[in-house]
């Protein structure tokens, strides 16, 4: 008898073993790829919607796109006329939570939604402006489905429209999450933002960057970055494609890349950069903070529209390198105007090194950092040297 | 069981103290160490500790080498006397309950937020409960033989999908060293203790070797590998993170590994293994817990230990339910963490001090 027990027990736990417990079919399911953030403005769809009792009480503040795959099986058949609707489609929901405009567009959607995949997150610079940015982030953060690994974006123009993709064959938000990718490897690019960086950037309290993207009519691209102030974390300014490369200067990122200038007669000159190193030294006295920032690079001469100079006389190299320091010199000091006058703040990195040369200074000054960096001192000092002028010489 | 119990290796004694020590903590600490310094030299803390928690766990082989074949549930009325003994223990076995019945209810808290959101509480805790019992049921021969066959995957696991984090490693993050000066450091001392109890477990299992008088060796090298384990997890967390983004986050090692994806390695995402392995992990801890309870309440008593392990089944499912969120649980984890580092730092030197001036025990 005892054993009769034993034997169906075993039997009813077996059950457990199967492992269907929450099983959920891929087919079955939508999935999301990318969020856009808008100021809130109704959709007609959702106006209709509303009008027939679709609707619940709330706050219109914010219009988010959701960008999903549908899971279909496609049967893929030889022809390549896939239009891009097939593709994904956007749905744009306006509220106040993110997660309950989530929640009700799974009653516009007969499959449930899976948040795994989310690969970039696009806030439109008006919204930057108006609501603080970890409030808009605060749930994704949270979020136990969309991972953290997800790209931050900002669009100078709507994010929906960002989010829409006008070259088909492939989803916006996939080649969103390329770009950037792809755009780091040249330095007017910054590198890419995940959820994770950004959640410590904004905890510290610090002022930063984040990569914009602008849309034109058929296509997107990653172009400046804006400024978001640590203090009231709201989008205060942007930066121009120049200003974020002389950034990389700063900072040491640069890979690779180009330095274009003109000579006194208006031709173009192009340095290709081989190498660059920054090294920024805080110093202080006092109450006064101030830094050098050296930069050394190399490179070669790879553009000369002055013809009629042979690229292999020392004084037209020696003459070029002043042209191209002259040029970096500009960039940065424009750049630094921009910060420390402009928007008041530092985007450039500055705060880390002084907080680690000097961390007793540092926790005198953190509270009211981008004030204090706006008064300090920066010196730059460049040093380039053109190694070689490529395979021609003249 | 199946086997009779041998004694246990010198080798399987510290690989019990390892599994005992990597619970739930290394989950949580970078955080917990961030937290409570707001700087990055949490890796310093770390370190003191861990010699710290050996020099306790050298201690504790001391005591129990004055009294050969005693464990502490044994031995403690020959040091406090009998009543005094016998409430001591109590609370000692009520106490690893409860430890268990806290890292049982973490686990569910991982596994309910990042794999099985849909399955209901009652459900993984007593399937985790079950496997648990049939493991202890075996004796502590079955269970060292199974955490020699964990802790090896659990190191090889955790150190890879850890080091794969270096893609968004920024050694700015974890400087500057000693930036604010020595205090923090030691302030961080305290929490980092709380991640190594497991060291007391020498008091059950100093008897139980074949060869007691290399307990202390066992002691330190188990406490190694947490310790290793430890530290390149708080390192890479800051360093991936910031000080900043690991204080915000509930589970920051979880969350690190979510925070990348790695193209053409046969896998995208790491932080299912760790967390799979991590179960495992859970599961050895607690296990371990509820033996060294069951061996409390028997060895007071001088009754068998296996109804008990039955017995302490639905208490420790009632336990593991009552913190009401991930906060609650947390705290209550804490306040018992502090109760261990004063029952297991700060008591077995004053109890060895005793031992040794009042002449209690064989004296070697």
């Amino acid at each position: 008898m005892k054993r009769y027990v034993l034997v169906i027990f075993l039997l009813l736990v077996l059950l457990n073993l199967t492992g269907c417990w929450g099983i959920k079919e891929i087919e079955d399911q939508t999935v999301l790829v990318g969020i856009g953030m808008d100021v809130a403005n109704p959709s007609n769809e959702e106006k209709q919607l509303a009008e027939n009792g679709n609707s619940y009480p709330k706050k219109n503040r914010v219009t988010l796109t959701f960008q999903i795959i549908p899971f279909e099986m496609r049967q893929s058949s030889g022809k390549s006329d896939k239009s891009s609707n097939e593709l994904y489609s956007n749905i744009q929901e306006t509220g106040d939570s993110m997660f309950q405009m989530l929640r009700k567009m799974a009653t516009r959607r007969s499959k449930p939604m899976m948040g795994h995949h989310v690969k970039v997150i696009v806030i439109s610079e008006e919204l930057a402006k108006r609501i603080e940015i970890d409030k808009l982030l605060k749930f994704v953060l949270r979020d136990n489905d969309i991972r953290p690994s997800c790209l931050v974006f900002i669009s100078n123009s709507k994010a929906s429209e960002v989010l829409v993709s006008n070259n088909s064959g492939e989803v916006p938000s996939l080649e969103l999450a390329g770009l950037a990718e792809n755009g780091s490897k040249a330095n007017n690019v910054l590198p890419p933002k995940s959820l994770t960086k950004l959640d410590g950037i904004i905890n510290s309290g610090q002022s930063f960057i984040l990569q914009n993207l602008s849309s034109s009519s058929d296509e997107v691209a990653v172009a400046g970055a804006s400024v978001i102030k640590g203090k009231n974390r709201k989008w205060i300014g942007s930066l121009s494609i120049r200003e974020v490369l002389a950034l990389s200067w700063i900072r040491g990122s640069v890979k690779g890349g180009v330095i274009k200038t003109y000579d006194k007669q208006g031709n173009v000159l192009t340095y290709e950069i081989i190498s660059a190193k920054s090294k920024v030294k805080a110093k202080t006295s006092g109450k006064d903070i101030s830094f050098q920032v050296s930069i050394r690079s190399k490179g070669r001469l790879i553009e000369n529209w002055d013809t009629k100079e042979p690229a292999d006389k020392e004084e037209f190299i020696k003459e070029a390198e002043g042209y191209f320091k002259q040029e970096l010199m500009n960039m940065m000091t424009d750049t630094l105007h921009t910060m420390q006058d402009v928007h008041q703040v530092d985007v450039g990195g500055f705060r880390n090194h002084l907080r680690i040369q000097h961390p007793k200074v540092w926790r005198k000054v953190e509270q009211d950092w981008d004030s204090v960096f706006s008064r300090s001192d920066v010196k730059f000092d460049v040093d380039l040297i053109i190694e070689d002028t490529g395979s021609s010489v003249k | 069981m199946l086997t009779e119990d041998k004694k246990i290796t010198t080798f399987q004694t510290a690989v019990i103290i390892s599994n005992c020590m990597l619970g739930s903590g290394i989950l949580t600490l970078p955080r917990v160490l961030a937290d409570s310094m707001k700087n990055s030299d949490g890796w310093l803390s770390l370190i003191i500790g861990g010699f710290l928690v050996m020099l306790a766990g050298l201690c504790i082989v001391k005591l129990c080498r004055r009294f050969p074949g005693k464990t502490i549930f044994q031995f403690s009325t020959d040091l406090m006397g009998k009543w005094l003994g016998s409430v001591f223990n109590v609370g000692l076995a009520l106490f690893y309950i409860f430890i268990a019945a806290f890292e049982l209810r973490v686990m569910f808290e991982v596994t309910t937020l990042y794999l099985l959101e849909q399955v209901p509480r009652w459900t993984i805790l007593m399937a985790f409960i079950w496997v648990g019992l049939y493991i202890v049921l075996g004796g502590l021969g079955a269970i060292a033989r199974l955490f020699e066959i964990i802790l090896p995957i659990t190191i090889v696991v955790f150190v890879i999908s850890l080091l794969l984090s270096s893609k968004i490693f920024e050694i700015d993050n974890l400087l500057p060293v000693l930036g604010d000066g020595v205090f923090p450091v030691l302030k961080g001392v305290g929490s980092t203790v709380l991640v190594f109890l497991g060291h007391e477990l020498m008091f059950i299992l100093t008897p139980e070797m074949q060869q007691p008088e290399k307990a202390g060796k066992a002691v330190v090298m188990g406490i190694t590998v947490p310790l290793f384990l430890n530290l390149i997890a708080f390192i890479m967390v800051i360093g991936g993170m910031s000080v900043h983004g690991a204080i915000s986050s509930t589970w920051p090692t979880v969350d690190l590994l979510r925070s990348f994806e790695i193209k053409g390695l046969f896998f995208e995402r790491f932080d299912f293994f760790l967390l799979v392995i991590w179960i495992m992990q859970i599961l050895t801890t607690f296990s371990i817990l509820q033996y060294t309870s069951s061996i409390g309440f028997a060895q007071t008593f001088r009754i068998n230990n296996k109804p008990i392990l039955y017995f302490s089944m639905p208490l420790i499912f009632i336990i593991a339910s009552v913190p009401r969120d991930v906060n609650e649980l947390l705290s209550f984890s804490g306040v018992f963490g502090e109760i261990g580092v004063s029952l297991f730092m700060i008591l077995p030197p004053i109890m060895l001090l005793y031992a040794v001036i009042f002449k209690k025990g064989g004296v070697r």
